[in-house]
């Protein structure tokens, strides 16, 4: 037990330490930093501001839930960027062989190359996912309190796509590819407001991808005209399956990880 | 005239000969056309309002162009191409923007059939389907202008700045948003009147509706060609304002 405790307790140094370090290394390039803010929020007020034109004209009363459906959205994805913007890089770092650094050290490799960078420019999107469900708040109490227990699920959906993708890159060449095409999918679904317009047919594409859990049930949870509880069980039992999905993710990563080769090796070889 | 033609068919060759990053970006763009085109036509039987804009059709030619426009493959090649171009005996925007507007060009040629092509085998066929493509031929000289001189601009403040990604993102989600990228313009409404009066619109919306019907929504065809060539004189001037300033502190070889 007290071996464990040393353990929890020597991880929790270390990622405190490189999280530090490397927001610490981004922030060193202050125009570049100050720049990627403005620009974020530039771009990200473009987009709301055309979403929330279309929603008021022709679907007023899929607003307010559109509104907290990004903000836990921006929110998970802000906090993947801050604490763990290695895993979005995962596939390029393997593809390039930086990943054979995380190899050598009493770490996974795989929470080593997590922390291995950290994007200053992601505070704009944890900074806006607040906002938006302070709006919700301003609207509905209970929604922005369900937009708030959404986070963790679309955390733990976003970071299993990355860890996916990893492994496709472990697996075969140019693997990244198929990883950033999930994440793409799972994003574009989730940042329009496609649970809003989406009937018939095309409602599949939302339940048979991760967007499951990153657009319809956070939607449909805030859209629910029933008491808090019934959402808030709904999306913990959906947050408990995105955390297996993120197990299951892990586990495929380090069968591929077993089985892969590296440049090292290959250049050996040759 | 032989440099410059030389340079078009060189990067016409270039586009048909490594096809990889267009085809890539055939794989997603699917997704995004089926996202916004459902998203449109949902909200508006939602609201009881007819559907009779073709929405499929209308996201292929709007999101082809946002994918051509100021391209990161074209500004990476003007951009370590400068100091060879300050050399030759032709002005660097007439030759850069030929690079530019070859490239643009074929890209759109090719996209656009290939578009076209995807939603035939789709089974997605309109009675004027040839027409639709007729007309993107016609209006892809126009595009391809545009899209060279705001190449020329990006790839001058990227050789006075050093970076100018975060001002094309802007640029891009600028015609993604306003410019009728994430659905047509076409409810009434004092927003969609504020957006039908900005350049971005005249890019992407009003083409790609001249694409679909034969003329411009709203104003005559004169009038959007007046307007566009307008927004091409400002940019015509402003990439020449931002040449002369890149151009008088660049150093040759990093000054070394």
């Amino acid at each position: 037990m007290q071996k464990k405790i040393i353990i929890i307790k020597r991880w929790w140094i270390f990622i405190s330490i490189a999280l530090g370090r490397t927001l610490r290394a981004d922030w060193s390039l202050l125009s570049n930093a100050l720049m990627g803010l403005l620009t974020m929020t530039i771009v990200h007020g473009l987009q709301l501001s055309a979403t929330w034109a279309l929603l008021s004209q022709l679907s007023p009363e899929s607003l307010f839930p559109y509104l907290g459906q990004q903000g836990a959205l921006l929110v998970a994805w802000g906090f993947i960027g801050i604490a763990a913007d290695g895993l979005r890089r995962l596939p390029l770092t393997i593809e390039n062989g930086e990943f054979e650094s995380c190899l050598g050290a009493p770490l996974p490799p795989l929470l080593l190359a997590a922390l291995s960078a950290s994007s200053v420019i992601s505070f704009t999107d944890l900074l806006l996912g607040m906002i938006l469900i302070i709006l919700t708040a301003q609207l509905n109490i209970n929604a922005a309190l369900i937009a708030l227990i959404c986070i963790p699920m679309e955390f733990f959906v976003f970071t299993s796509l990355f860890i996916l993708g990893g492994a496709a890159s472990l697996r075969m060449r140019r693997g990244g590819a198929v990883g950033d095409f999930l994440v793409f999918t799972t994003l574009t679904l989730s940042s329009f407001p496609s649970v809003a317009g989406f009937q018939g047919k095309s409602r599949l594409l939302l339940f048979l991808s991760p967007a499951l859990f990153t657009a319809y049930l956070p939607f449909q949870s805030l859209n629910a005209k029933v008491n808090l509880i019934t959402p808030t069980i709904v999306i913990l039992i959906a947050t408990f399956v995105a955390i297996l999905f993120m197990f299951f993710s892990i586990h495929i990563f380090s069968l591929a990880l077993k089985k892969a080769e590296f440049s090292s090796l290959v250049r050996m070889r040759h | 005239m032989g440099a410059i033609k030389t340079i078009i068919v060189h990067e016409v060759k270039d586009v048909f000969c490594h096809p990889t990053p267009i085809l890539m970006r055939c794989l997603t763009m699917p997704i995004y056309v089926v996202t916004l085109a459902s998203i449109w036509n949902g909200l508006r039987s939602k609201a009881g309002l007819p559907i009779t804009f073709p929405t499929l059709i209308y996201f292929v030619l709007t999101q082809t162009m946002l994918d051509s426009f100021v391209s990161r493959f074209s500004l990476s090649s003007l951009v370590i191409n400068f100091e060879a171009a300050l050399t030759r005996p032709i002005p660097w925007s007439i030759q850069s923007g030929a690079q530019a507007f070859a490239r643009t060009s074929a890209q759109l040629f090719f996209m656009g059939i290939l578009g076209q092509g995807v939603l035939a085998l789709c089974g997605y066929t309109t009675e004027n389907n040839f027409l639709i493509l007729l007309r993107w031929f016609t209006v892809i000289p126009f595009i391809a202008f545009v899209d060279s001189l705001l190449t020329l601009i990006f790839t001058c403040i990227f050789l006075k700045i050093g970076k100018s990604d975060g001002l094309r993102f802007i640029l891009s989600k600028s015609m993604l948003a306003l410019g009728g990228g994430l659905y047509p313009l076409l409810q009434a409404g004092t927003w969609n009147q504020l957006l039908l009066q900005l350049p971005f619109a005249d890019l992407i919306f009003q083409t790609a509706h001249f694409c679909l019907f034969g003329k411009p929504y709203g104003i005559s065809l004169g009038i959007w060609i007046f307007r566009i060539c307008s927004w091409s004189l400002v940019l015509i001037l402003l990439s020449q304002i931002i040449f002369n300033s890149t151009r008088k502190n660049f150093l040759m070889g990093n000054g070394g």
